[in-house]
């Protein structure tokens, strides 16, 4: 009992207590220069220019007084901090500040020599590859990942607002949007949703896109987040909010539509009917890969009626000696597809393409072989897999793979019926929801018609003269290039 | 949460639909029903495809007798290993016999079942369907379609005017139309199409001949398909069917007269002489064309009311060109009505050779 009171006491006593202690891990050292004393962590700064910039200069004047040195210090971005509390020393030493101390004051001067570290190099997309077009990825480094918006942005109207979140790792996150574009409902909507978070650590945006998604329960992404500086920049353009966070390759925008998932940034470089050729093929493939394995455990169950003549034989004699009933034999081969993703996913590249290989082949025959699938099953399965990964946005295709499994589930309950069940609820709840409060599955419903020419096919860009309706933007009109001028009218 | 919870109750509590694995069922192709010696009874034979790999198969069939068809299906359902499902029947033959005694109760047990399509094909069958079904179609009859393709082809692409379950049922519960069916007989090593069967209610009072099957598809209905024999004293020739169209036209002074009017256009195809190219040999075949099926449609209408049916379904065109249609009067008039036809034929074409 003692032994507990004592813990009880000594974790109020912690609790109670407001003063912090200063950081153990900042090093104070005497300068040996009058009598300067410096405070600092070492893995934080850069010694070496701490030497060449500071200390010379503090030699040369060394009977200088605290704030005359303040303003005389060549550095620029110093602190000045008049008898500052233990929490701001920590912090600002934290943030990679040395401090600066006259052992006769307890005033202190912030001097920032922050360690830089070497950052990884600007690469090629590797998700969102495409074969034309640019081929820089976002990295790590929100300032380098700003650079590349800016740098393709150069107007005065992108406003960038900073949050900090994330009450432990303090991740930086930049809001950015085109402020005579965006709609102020979607960027304080946005904002809001940012700044209410508590959390204490934010290592990625994907953290952030989960938190701030309209409906958190849904199988579906509300906000798309690509490697792509490219989009990010067409996305703000075209009136969206967008955030990135410190330590994420990922910009993050919204309000998105369901349409948008199935549109690869390459549409844009290539023409317009090749572009609206893959688009249409996309959502073919999203429809067949949902569909396919149910609608054959629905139809080989309970309807075999459905069945052509010519493919009787052919289904009755690949599925004559599988001991299983169909919807055990579709979700046995769904999830040998999905163990094959998964093991490739989390192995290095080269062995994951072996497994795939492997995989696929080996015991998709073998099974076949063994009487434990029938090989049409095994082409339907393959196929579905297939049409998912065509879906450019990750996120998107994974909820496509799941979304299949409840869907052959039903179909093998109640047959064609639970599968048109089944996609009456998924288009109830596709109605129901919303990306930052815009429909999500807007230009469809509600209808937008004038928003189709960049939906499920891409019409060429003279067509293309306003910004979706359903992002409300303060700038209707893409700018007029079309309009037609004779050639003396030009400068 | 609520709402989710009853969903999933309703999922689970709920047995599966009863199931129908397509390896486990006997799928049946066609049906036929015989006339039992026994009184009141009927004879039915299914044929069923047993597979053995993608490529080879086999067509069984198995006979029972009830006297109803549900009865002859339990029957036949205590031979077979997998039960009996009828969703992919394809056709379904009733013997002479059979179809002058009466086929009600055997089309009300079909009609009943919803798993049974009504795009399949009916046939009356001049043998016993069984002998018809269960005779050796080497080749042909592989996969259990033989019948079924050779009605559908003959409809699609030749003189057999579109008949199936649902246009006999529809002329069958018909006020002022009667059905007809497809008329088969056994052939050496074929099955073939003899003409119609001409029904009465759900009784065969009698048939229209091959020959006339172009003529009657004329008459019941447009068509885009057929072929026409035709042969004077001096030559002969095919003409091929491009378009027919039908009109009704009626009279009703000084008498009750309707008139038919069809419009076809064709293609010479065979003609023995060669004469061809000249517009005016062209317009004299046509005339001939044009009196011969006058002069035989003219006759299958005075066989339709001599029979007092109405296959063509002219009862029900008058009806609906007609205010204030009485139904009495019409049944005991049809019989005297004053019908007539005229046809007139457009050779558009006489073959690539001219």
């Amino acid at each position: 009992m003692n032994f507990l009171k004592s813990i009880l006491t000594a974790k109020s006593a912690q609790k109670g207590s407001k003063e912090t202690s200063l950081d153990t891990n900042i090093l104070w050292e005497e300068t040996g220069i009058s009598d300067w004393k410096t405070g600092y962590i070492q893995t934080l700064i850069n010694l070496e220019r701490f030497d060449q910039e500071v200390l010379p200069f503090l030699q040369k004047n060394q009977s200088l007084s605290i704030s005359e040195m303040f303003q005389q210090l060549p550095i620029t971005n110093k602190k000045w901090c008049k008898n500052p509390d233990n929490q701001t020393i920590n912090e600002l030493i934290l943030q990679g500040n040395i401090a600066l101390v006259k052992r006769s004051s307890k005033d202190m001067i912030f001097v920032p020599i922050r360690k830089e570290q070497s950052l990884r190099q600007i690469s090629v997309p590797e998700v969102e590859f495409s074969v034309i077009g640019p081929k820089e990825g976002f990295i790590e480094d929100i300032d380098t990942n700003l650079l590349l918006i800016q740098k393709r942005l150069p107007t005065s109207s992108l406003q960038i607002d900073f949050l900090e979140i994330g009450t432990r790792t303090k991740s930086k996150v930049a809001i950015l949007y085109l402020k005579d574009v965006a709609d102020e409902e979607n960027v304080n909507t946005m904002k809001q949703r940012l700044s209410e978070i508590e959390y204490d650590h934010i290592l990625d945006s994907s953290y952030l896109v989960q938190m701030i998604e309209d409906n958190k329960m849904s199988i579906f992404p509300q906000f798309i987040d690509t490697e792509r500086p490219d989009r990010v920049v067409a996305a703000l353009v075209e009136g969206k909010v967008a955030f990135l966070t410190n330590g994420s390759p990922h910009g993050t925008y919204g309000p998105v539509s369901l349409v948008e998932f199935f549109a690869a940034f390459d549409d844009y470089f290539l023409s317009w009917h090749i572009a609206s050729l893959f688009r249409i093929m996309r959502i073919f493939a999203v429809i067949f890969s949902i569909f396919a394995t149910p609608l054959y455990v629905a139809v080989i169950t309970y309807h075999p009626e459905l069945i052509p003549d010519d493919l009787m034989s052919t289904l009755t004699t690949s599925r004559t000696d599988i001991p299983f009933p169909p919807v055990l034999e579709a979700l046995f081969l769904e999830l040998t597809i999905e163990l094959l993703r998964e093991a490739g996913a989390r192995l290095p590249t080269k062995v994951g393409q072996t497994i795939g290989i492997v995989g696929g082949i080996v015991i998709g025959t073998a099974s076949v072989d063994a009487g434990l699938t029938s090989n049409v099953l095994l082409i339907l399965v393959a196929l579905s897999a297939l049409a998912s990964f065509t879906t450019p946005v990750y996120r998107m295709s994974n909820s496509i793979r799941i979304v299949r499994f409840p869907m052959i589930i039903l179909s093998g309950i109640w047959g064609l019926l639970s599968v048109a069940l089944g996609l009456m609820t998924i288009l109830t709840h596709l109605l129901a929801l919303t990306s930052l409060g815009r429909p999500y599955l807007a230009p469809i419903y509600p209808p937008r018609i004038k928003d189709w020419k960049d939906s499920f096919i891409r019409l060429p860009f003279f067509t293309q003269k306003e910004r979706p309706k359903q992002l409300r933007v303060k700038e209707k009109e893409k700018i007029n290039w079309w309009k037609k001028r004779d050639i003396d009218e030009f400068d | 949460m609520k709402k989710s919870l009853v969903l999933l109750l309703a999922v689970v509590l709920s047995s599966c639909a009863p199931k129908e694995v397509l390896d486990d069922i006997t799928i049946v192709k066609s049906i036929g029903f015989d006339l039992h010696p026994k009184k009141d009874h009927i004879t039915g034979t299914i044929l069923f495809p047993i597979f053995i790999n993608e490529e080879t198969f086999k067509i069984n069939h198995l006979t029972a007798t009830g006297e109803t068809a549900r009865e002859v299906a339990l029957e036949l359902n205590e031979m077979t290993a997998k039960p009996i499902f009828a969703g992919k029947v394809n056709t379904i033959m009733f013997s002479q016999k059979l179809a002058e005694k009466g086929i009600l109760e055997t089309i009300d047990t079909l009609q009943r079942d919803p798993g049974i399509g009504r795009a399949i094909f009916l046939a009356v069958t001049k043998e016993d369907a069984k002998k018809i079904m269960t005779h050796n179609f080497e080749l042909t009859n592989t996969d259990g379609n033989y019948f079924s393709h050779m009605i559908e082809q003959n409809e699609h692409f030749s003189n057999l005017p579109r008949l199936n379950f649902h246009t006999f049922l529809y002329a069958y519960y018909h006020n002022n139309m009667d059905a007809v069916l497809p008329y088969l007989t056994l052939k050496k090593n074929a099955v073939k199409i003899k003409g119609l069967a001409l029904f009465k209610g759900d009784k065969m009072v009698g048939t229209v001949h091959e020959q006339q099957l172009l003529t009657f598809k004329t008459l019941i209905e447009p068509t885009k398909e057929g072929s026409y024999q035709f042969a004077t004293r001096s030559y002969r020739g095919n003409l091929e069917v491009l378009k027919s169209k039908i009109h009704y036209k009626l009279f009703q002074k000084p008498h009750h007269h309707v008139l038919l009017e069809v419009n076809v256009k064709g293609r010479l195809n065979e003609y023995t002489k060669m004469d061809a190219g000249d517009p005016k040999v062209i317009k004299s075949i046509e005339k001939n064309i044009e009196a011969d099926l006058e002069k035989e449609s003219m006759k299958l209408i005075r066989k339709f009311q001599r029979l007092n049916i109405d296959p063509l379904g002219i009862g029900e065109n008058v009806r609906a060109r007609t205010r204030a249609f009485n139904q009495k009067e019409w049944k005991r008039d049809y019989k005297d009505l004053k019908i007539s036809v005229d046809y007139s034929v457009e050779i558009t074409e006489a073959g690539i050779a001219q």
